[in-house]
Formats: structure tokens, C-alpha cells, sequence
């Protein structure tokens, strides 16, 4: 097994006595958002609202997830005093980023494909529950997936590969980094708003929405913000 | 002043003085009071320095200046052996002994104590 | 010049524009232990920091076993930084592994020797481990390879008496046996008095006093006389 893939199962190391505990958190919690969701759902279609598609749009919230598990996975090295060990290993910088890069992808398609499971159960039974199989088909009810994952998940791949260029160029290239940011932001800047406006508006009917200006300007602002403050972290960490 | 064992051998360490200097010391007298056998075996360089909890370049420097002395032989592969000569050990017994005597002598006169005094002296003492 | 293990030339760091270390320059001779002494927050970890091409000079220049620190380094050096921790899911057998997987230059043999000098349960957990057991497998992961340099910050630093005795044991059987430099930072002078050949004073951001130990007493009694003349 190469030193690469070897890094990557280490990275992926879960603590063998705390799998029980995580496993009754995993279920309770499928549990709870299984429940709240269908009950969402049912109470939509009982109301008339019809359109359920915005819970699949939710998943672009979950890109987010894997920028917040990145800063998380470094930082945890940081906060267990466990970073010298990572950090002096016999392997460029480089070799390393990726392959905790490549081990957070991994366990971020692992908590996506989880909720997407989750979300899709609960429109089923939903729909069952309500009985209104007669007004969707299943093809309503995966309509769009293949895209929401490539967006999500790839997009989810292109923060994640900035964050590392930004980590691993910021000493060197500090200019090109902020270059770097501000795409990134225009990105989140046209994510953020559709996301926040299905959450705040369930009820658009698929009809075209103007995205309020704040939203636009603002998001871009707090993801670059974000970024920069994770970048400070594991600069002020490493001295790097 | 720290008292520290190794095997056989005793030695008391005192850190405001350079170490080996201390070893070599004491070395000496313990063979000169013959309370090492001749042709004995030294601990190996790691066994004294573990023991000893010093740094194994002192106690490498300690059995070279014993060996320049002529008082221990390194033997290939072996290690380190306690000369088997007793004419070597009366010799550095009788060094000690006028290293002793000299510096005996040299207070006395500072203190204007004559040859036939000192010899009365001497006489005099409890030699036991 | 070869014989450098590590070279300090004139080197310079602060923080925040508070200096911490204030053109420093020495040299460590190859195959010596080297202590690096001084009261806590004197700079000592930010030198080993740099040593280690974890912390990189304002000023000045370095150079480790003959070239500028890189992670090119990390196959020749071992590092144990003072706030080191071991990964709390391993336990004492995975960490085995893990350097086996890790360190080309790891020696599992050592490392299962190493396991009974220290008395370490082989399925005890890093959560589970008491600060000394914690050392003792630090320690242990250091000591199973084989390389050419090793950087301890504080090793005996909070640790017990019986793991300290063992960690010493470990340090004079290892640089018995083979060439090995290392440079150690302390503040706790009784434990490394008869361990090391050159030492070097640090406070208030540069080098007071720096020498051959043997040398040094000679001129001013033991190190703990001179760390009171220092210090006090």
C-alpha cells in the first residue's frame, strides 16, 4: 500500500471504543430529522404546497459542511496536540494536505449519501402517508439528483481544493491567494442565496425568485471571512 | 555530592567539578588501596554510563586516561581489563603516597616546620 | 564544517513584534547531547521549533545536519515537541504500526524491546494512558528509529520519577550505541547534570552562557551553581 493511501486510512481512523456511542448519536439523530422531515413534508402536501423539491436543494447546504469538517479535521490535530506528530512526519506538506484533503471527502460523501437517504426516505413516506402517489411519480422524487450531487459534491470538491491551494501557497504566493478568494466567494455568493431561499421561502413553487441584495454581496463577504480565519488558524499554528 | 554504584565500584560524584577527572581519581585510589582485583574486567562503557547516569563519552575519556597511565589495557572485542601487573599498581600506589608526602612537606615549611621536627612529628603520630 | 549537526547564525524571531529570540548563534557538534537550558517562555521551544522546520527564523540563518530545514529533514531527525500528545484512538500496538508505516527508518524489533523496558500494555488506548505511560510511548516511537538527530523539548517535564530514570536510561544506552546527536531543552537541571556535553544558557531572548560542560565547571561549578548565577 503506497505511504498516500496509508496516510488516508490513518486520517480515517475512528475511535474503536467510542463506535457504540457514535452509532446510538447516528441513529437518534436519523431518528429525530427522519421524523421532523416527513412530518414537514406531510403537513406541505396536506396544505396544498405541492412542490417538495426544495428539500432536495438543501443539499448544497451540505457543501458547507465539508469546508467546516476541513478547518475541523487540521484543528483537531492542533487541539489534541497531536500536529507534530502529523506535521514532522518523513512526507512533504504537501503529501499530507492531501491526504487528509482525500479523508475528509471521503467522510463527507459518507455524511452526504447518509442524509440523501434520509431525505429521500422521508419523501416516500410521506407521500405514501398522504397517499398522493397519484399527483408525483418516483422520477418527481429523484428528479434533479444526479445534478444536485454533481453540484454539491463537486462544489464541495472545489472549496475543499482551494482551501488546500490557499494553505499550501499563502506563505509564498499571498497575492494569488486573495485572487483565489474572491472567485471562491462569487461561487458561494451564487449558492448561498438559492440556499437560503428555499429554506426561508418552502413555498416558491419552482417560480423565478430575486435574490435580495444583502444575500448576494453578503455571502461572498462571510465565506471569504470564513476562509481567511482558516488559513490564520493553521498559519498561527504552524508558523508556516 | 552524590554517592553512585556501579557493580562493585562506588563513587561519589560532586557536579561542581569536571567528571572524569573525578573518575580517574578515584579509580586510582580504589586500585591503589587494592580493592579492585588485578586483571578484573571495567563495565562496559554503556553499563558504567547507564549506572552511572552520565554521558558515555566521560567515562570513554575516564578509561583512556587510565589506559594512557598504564592502568587498565583495552583488549579487542573483550572490553576493558584492570592491569594484571602489581608492580604497575605498587608504582601508583607509591605516586599517591609522594603526591601525599610533597604537598604534606610543602605545608609544613610554609609553616617553618624543620626536617628533625617533622620527623619527631611523624614518630609521634597514632599511626593507627 | 561537517562535524555541525546544527548551526545557529545569528538568528533573530518575534511574535507580535515582541522579540523572542535575538541573534542567536551556535554550534551543535555531531554525536553530543546538547542541552538548551532556561526558564520557562526563555525561547528554547522556538529553537527547537525552528531545528525542526516548524518555525522559521526572522533573521539570520540555520542549517540542520548540513542543509536548511525542510521536511526533506523529518527521515533523518526526530522531534518530540513539549505539548506532544499521542493520538488518542491508538492504542500501544496500532502506534507500533503506525510507525512502522511511517518511518522508513523504524525498527520494530527496538520498538518490541522497547515495549517491555517500558512496561507498556500493548492494547492500552492514548486516552487511556497516564501522562508518564503517554512519555514512555512518545519516547518509544522516537527511540525506534534510527536516526541521526533528535529534538526533546522538555522531556521530564511533569513526568514521574520512575518513567524520568527510564527515559535517561534510554537516552545513555541509545547515544552508546551509536552515533547520535541530540539536543535537549530543560529547565529541570538535576536530571540531565551528568548527560550533556555542551550547553547553552538562554535568557531574555539571546545566549549567556555557552560551553563545554566539563569546561564550565571547571570555571564555575556545576550547571545548577550557574543556573542560579543566571537566573537568580
Amino acid at each position: 500500500m503506497s505511504t498516500f493511501f496509508k496516510l488516508v486510512r490513518h486520517e480515517m481512523k475512528f475511535p474503536a471504543s467510542s463506535t457504540s456511542f457514535i452509532k446510538k448519536l447516528m441513529s437518534l439523530i436519523t431518528f429525530v430529522v427522519f421524523l421532523g422531515l416527513t412530518i414537514g413534508i406531510v403537513l406541505g402536501l396536506e396544505n396544498g404546497m405541492g412542490n417538495f423539491q426544495y428539500f432536495n436543494q438543501t443539499f448544497n447546504g451540505i457543501m458547507f459542511v465539508a469546508f467546516g469538517m476541513g478547518m475541523g479535521f487540521i484543528n483537531k490535530e492542533f487541539q489534541k496536540n497531536t500536529a507534530s506528530w502529523w506535521l514532522t512526519l518523513p512526507y512533504s506538506r504537501e503529501l499530507l494536505y492531501r491526504a487528509k484533503f482525500l479523508s475528509i471527502m471521503i467522510y463527507y460523501l459518507y455524511v452526504y449519501l447518509y442524509s440523501y437517504l434520509i431525505i429521500k426516505a422521508s419523501i416516500i413516506t410521506a407521500i405514501t402517508y398522504t397517499g398522493k402517489w397519484s399527483q408525483f411519480s418516483l422520477s418527481d422524487v429523484f428528479h434533479n439528483d444526479l445534478i444536485f450531487f454533481l453540484t454539491s459534491f463537486l462544489g464541495a470538491m472545489l472549496l475543499g481544493t482551494y482551501a488546500i491551494c490557499i494553505m499550501l501557497f499563502t506563505k509564498k504566493f499571498k497575492a494569488v491567494s486573495i485572487i483565489l478568494w474572491i472567485p471562491f466567494g462569487l461561487i458561494a455568493g451564487f449558492m448561498m442565496p438559492n440556499f437560503l431561499m428555499e429554506m426561508v421561502m418552502p413555498a416558491a413553487n419552482g417560480e423565478s425568485i430575486s435574490i435580495p441584495i444583502h444575500l448576494l454581496i453578503g455571502s461572498p463577504i462571510l465565506t471569504t471571512l470564513l476562509y481567511i480565519f482558516g488559513v490564520h488558524l493553521l498559519k498561527k499554528h504552524t508558523n508556516l | 555530592m552524590e554517592t553512585r554504584v556501579v557493580g562493585s565500584y562506588r563513587f561519589i560524584l560532586d557536579f561542581s567539578q569536571p567528571i572524569y577527572e573525578q573518575l580517574v581519581q578515584q579509580f586510582r585510589q580504589m586500585l591503589a588501596k587494592g580493592e579492585i582485583e588485578l586483571g578484573s574486567k571495567l563495565p562496559s562503557v554503556r553499563d558504567f554510563a547507564v549506572q552511572m547516569k552520565i554521558n558515555p563519552s566521560t567515562v570513554v575519556r575516564t578509561y583512556q586516561e587510565l589506559e594512557r597511565d598504564g592502568l587498565c589495557e583495552k583488549r579487542r572485542g573483550q572490553g576493558t581489563f584492570i592491569t594484571s601487573s602489581a608492580s604497575q599498581v605498587s608504582e601508583l600506589r607509591k605516586e599517591i603516597a609522594e603526591g601525599a608526602l610533597g604537598s604534606f612537606v610543602r605545608t609544613l615549611q610554609i609553616l617553618g616546620v624543620t626536617r628533625e621536627e617533622a620527623q619527631k612529628m611523624i614518630a609521634e603520630v597514632d599511626w593507627k | 564544517m561537517m562535524n555541525a549537526a546544527i548551526r545557529f547564525h545569528g538568528v533573530g524571531k518575534s511574535f507580535k513584534k515582541k522579540s523572542v529570540l535575538d541573534n542567536i548563534s551556535f554550534t551543535v557538534p555531531r554525536g553530543e547531547v546538547y542541552g538548551i537550558l532556561g526558564e520557562n517562555g526563555a525561547g528554547k521551544s522556538t529553537m527547537l521549533k525552528m531545528m525542526a522546520n516548524l518555525c522559521l527564523p526572522d533573521q539570520g540563518e540555520i542549517e540542520v545536519l548540513g542543509q536548511k530545514p525542510s521536511w526533506e529533514l523529518y527521515q533523518k531527525i526526530a522531534y518530540l515537541s513539549d505539548r506532544a500528545k499521542w493520538y488518542s484512538d491508538y492504542t500501544v500496538g496500532e502506534a507500533l504500526q503506525y510507525g512502522k508505516s511511517f518511518y522508513p527508518d523504524f525498527q520494530m524489533e527496538r520498538a518490541e524491546e522497547l515495549v517491555e523496558f517500558f512496561k507498556l500494555d500493548r492494547k492500552l488506548l492514548g486516552k487511556e494512558m497516564s501522562k508518564g505511560q503517554e512519555a514512555r510511548l512518545q519516547f518509544l516511537l522516537c527511540f525506534s528509529r534510527d536516526v541521526e538527530l533528535m529534538l526533546l523539548d522538555e522531556p521530564f517535564s511533569g513526568i514521574d520519577l520512575i518513567t524520568r530514570e527510564k527515559m535517561i536510561e534510554l537516552i545513555i544506552e541509545s547515544i552508546s550505541e551509536r552515533e547520535l546527536t541530540l539536543v535537549i531543552t530543560t529547565h529541570e537541571i538535576d536530571e540531565v547534570e551528568g548527560l550533556l556535553n555542551r550547553v547553552s544558557f538562554v535568557k531574555d531572548t539571546k545566549i549567556v552562557v555557552e560551553g563545554e560542560v566539563e569546561e564550565l565547571r571547571l570555571k564555575s561549578g556545576s550547571l545548577k551553581d550557574l543556573y542560579r548565577g543566571v537566573y537568580a
